[in-house]
């Protein structure tokens, strides 16, 4: 996915910039793929995507079987409760002056699922009660609620619309660490009821591996690393992985402190202006010259196991070599 | 090393809401901090670790806020005490903070070295020439690139760990004695926010300055604090060594805490959520723990009686009185799993 970078009155463009570019990868039905990366790595834009949201640049996303760009507009809306998302900050998406019944149920009038009020309220009601918010509350307004209710309430009007796939999109950042253990354990649960599958995107890399199967590591608009959830902390291939794991400490100081520490130099560089070669070069420990001068291809390392990196084959990470 | 440069003694910080309740915010909040130490301050959204921290400094907006009592002895003195001049020449000479958000400390249509300068210039006697060479300096020590352009620029031209960095430099600039951080890396990318967090730890080793870190990341603390203190509804329910904390948790609200917080390096099963949400300070009676609503093993005497932080080991403190239940049931836990 590209976006033209404009400047002036006449707005001209004046660069591209490549928020995601060149990313394969595929999802099973009920499976959990959490993405992680920094502010700037495309993670949002990827989610996008995958929703239909954005008219991507090249390249060709497969919905149960069919391509989303050849799909017709009209089939397209059919199809829109179906693909679905969650964001951060569900306040800013919820109208201040509608009760939260009518917030949960606006999308069956929409996609014209659901016509009679009694019948929406009913709705209202179950979806609430799924989320643990007493029914009773349905004609109250959003800013009678916390961050975590408002957050609760934001799933029920998703799982009103009855998807089988949603992008979860920094839902829990926003959360106190005792509530977003709440809203973990209640999509966890709603995955394995409702047999969901989600694209769970968030920079806390050990929330994301909590509830992923697979998780996706990307860096300046690429995947860098693609590998089963368990195998990504035992198993790092790539050094920003590496550093990404060594970033984020581990609540116990007995074994955090006797862990092997990578600080990473600088911060990502911007995406309009992407190093040549390897998109990392510029903060690798383990830069050589290959790096700078030829991009990295993706290549699977063992089943289920992918990275990009010009010093990783099939026996692992070895740095310097060809350098 | 054991002299201790910051007693807190009962202080008590309220507001006064839109609607004429009163929000106890800090609510008889005691501790001392020994001189040079690394302490954590936890707490979730208001906990009141940021209004306590404001209300050591007493830059407590008033109105809504009022700080009703209790006493901040730091180095010697009683900070309630103080005039508002004598504060005002403490502020950023012997204590200094710096914020979550740095760009909405950094003053936009200044540069980053003018900001340095006043700050210096506002404490200590020093020519311009001078205070603009240490901030070059400063800036070298907080391993900003290329320092001698960099002092020159405006805080847009410096990414968002780059402006924490440069806030990190002015609140060093007077070599303080205490720097208070508040949620300093919650804005910034988990690696910036090693890279922050490493460069607060260096320079304290460096300087003997003492910190106080404010976060609601117990990973953050696990690796840097040497003590910790937890707060929950206006005041510290555990305080104790990091180590001793993490492995021998005493409070209902910090075992869950712990518990809720999923691993990176092992599978954590089920997350252990703590049931409701934090207490709303204007209600919550006087007379009362107040993590009693959310807690698994409050009784009557939780709701009239508000429980006192009392010795557990060493320095472990905690406030319940439910301590050895809670141990029991943690264990149990710890063995199913």
């Amino acid at each position: 996915m590209h976006f033209p970078v404009t400047a002036g009155l006449l707005k001209r463009t004046v660069g591209h910039v490549k928020a995601v570019d060149g990313v394969s990868f595929t999802i099973k039905r009920g499976q959990i793929l959490g993405v992680v990366g920094e502010s700037g790595s495309g993670k949002s834009t990827l989610g996008n995507c995958v929703l239909g949201l954005l008219d991507y640049t090249d390249g060709e996303i497969y919905y149960e079987g069919q391509e989303l760009k050849s799909i017709p507009k009209k089939a397209m809306k059919r199809l829109r409760n179906r693909l679905q998302a969650i964001s951060q900050d569900p306040f800013s998406s919820m109208d201040p002056r509608m009760d939260i019944a009518a917030i949960v149920t606006e999308g069956l009038s929409i996609h014209d699922m659901v016509k009679g009020k009694k019948e929406k309220e009913e709705i209202a009601a179950r979806m609430l009660e799924m989320v643990g918010i007493n029914p009773a509350f349905m004609h109250r307004f959003p800013h009678e609620f916390s961050g975590g209710q408002r957050q609760r309430i934001s799933i029920a009007r998703t799982l009103a619309l009855q998807p089988n796939f949603i992008v979860c999109d920094e839902i829990v950042s926003a959360l106190d660490v005792s509530i977003q253990a709440q809203i973990v354990n209640l999509m966890e649960k709603l995955q394995q009821e409702l047999n969901l599958t989600y694209i769970f995107i968030g920079h806390d890399l050990s929330v994301v591996r909590h509830i992923s199967d697979g998780i996706a590591v990307m860096y300046l608009g690429k995947i860098v690393e693609l590998s089963p959830a368990k195998e990504l902390y035992q198993n790092p291939l790539h050094p920003y992985t590496k550093s990404l794991i060594s970033a984020a400490p581990i609540p116990d100081p007995a074994v955090d402190k006797k862990r092997e520490r990578i600080l990473l130099q600088g911060e990502i560089p911007s995406p309009m202006h992407p190093p040549e070669g390897c998109r990392f070069c510029t903060r690798c420990p383990y830069a050589a010259a290959v790096c700078h001068e030829a991009e990295p291809e993706f290549t699977e390392v063992s089943p289920g196991h992918f990275t990009a990196c010009h010093f990783v084959d099939k026996t692992g990470f070895h740095p310097g070599k060809g350098a | 090393m054991e002299e201790n440069i910051l007693e807190v003694k009962n202080l008590r910080t309220h507001f006064i809401g839109k609607n004429g309740k009163q929000v106890r915010a800090v609510d008889g909040l005691s501790y001392s901090v020994k001189r040079g130490e690394f302490t954590a301050i936890i707490g979730e959204s208001g906990s009141g670790k940021t209004v306590g921290a404001l209300s050591l400094l007493r830059l407590i907006p008033y109105p809504p806020g009022l700080i009703l009592g209790g006493e901040v002895m730091f180095d010697g003195r009683d900070l309630m005490q103080l005039s508002d001049a004598e504060m005002e020449k403490l502020r950023g000479l012997e204590i200094s903070m710096i914020f979550q958000e740095p760009a909405a400390a950094l003053n936009p249509v200044l540069t980053i070295g003018e900001q340095i300068t006043e700050a210096i210039t506002t404490h200590i006697k020093m020519g311009k020439q001078e205070a603009w060479e240490k901030a070059i300096a400063l800036l070298r020590m907080v391993d900003i690139p290329n320092p001698e352009e960099r002092v020159k620029q405006y805080p847009f031209e410096f990414s968002g760990g780059m402006q924490q960095r440069a806030m990190i430099a002015m609140a060093m600039s007077c070599e303080p004695k205490l720097l208070i951080c508040d949620e300093p890396t919650t804005a910034l990318d988990v690696t910036v926010q090693a890279q922050v967090l490493e460069q607060i730890d260096h320079l304290r080793k460096q300087t003997g300055t003492t910190v106080i870190l404010i976060t609601h990341n117990l990973g953050v603390v696990a690796r840097h604090a040497d003590s910790v203190k937890i707060m929950y509804g206006g005041k510290i329910v555990e305080e104790g060594p990091t180590e001793a904390i993490f492995a021998d948790p005493h409070h209902p609200y910090t075992v869950g805490l712990i518990r809720a917080v999923p691993r990176l390096d092992r599978e954590s099963g089920k997350l252990f959520a703590i049931e409701g949400e934090p207490p709303d300070m204007s209600s919550v009676p006087v007379n009362s723990c107040a993590f009693a609503a959310r807690c698994p093993y409050a009784d009557e005497r939780c709701t009239s009686e508000r429980p006192a932080l009392t010795a557990v080991e060493g320095k472990h403190r905690c406030a319940c009185f439910h301590m050895e239940r809670v141990i029991e049931t943690r264990e149990e836990a710890a063995a199913d799993a």
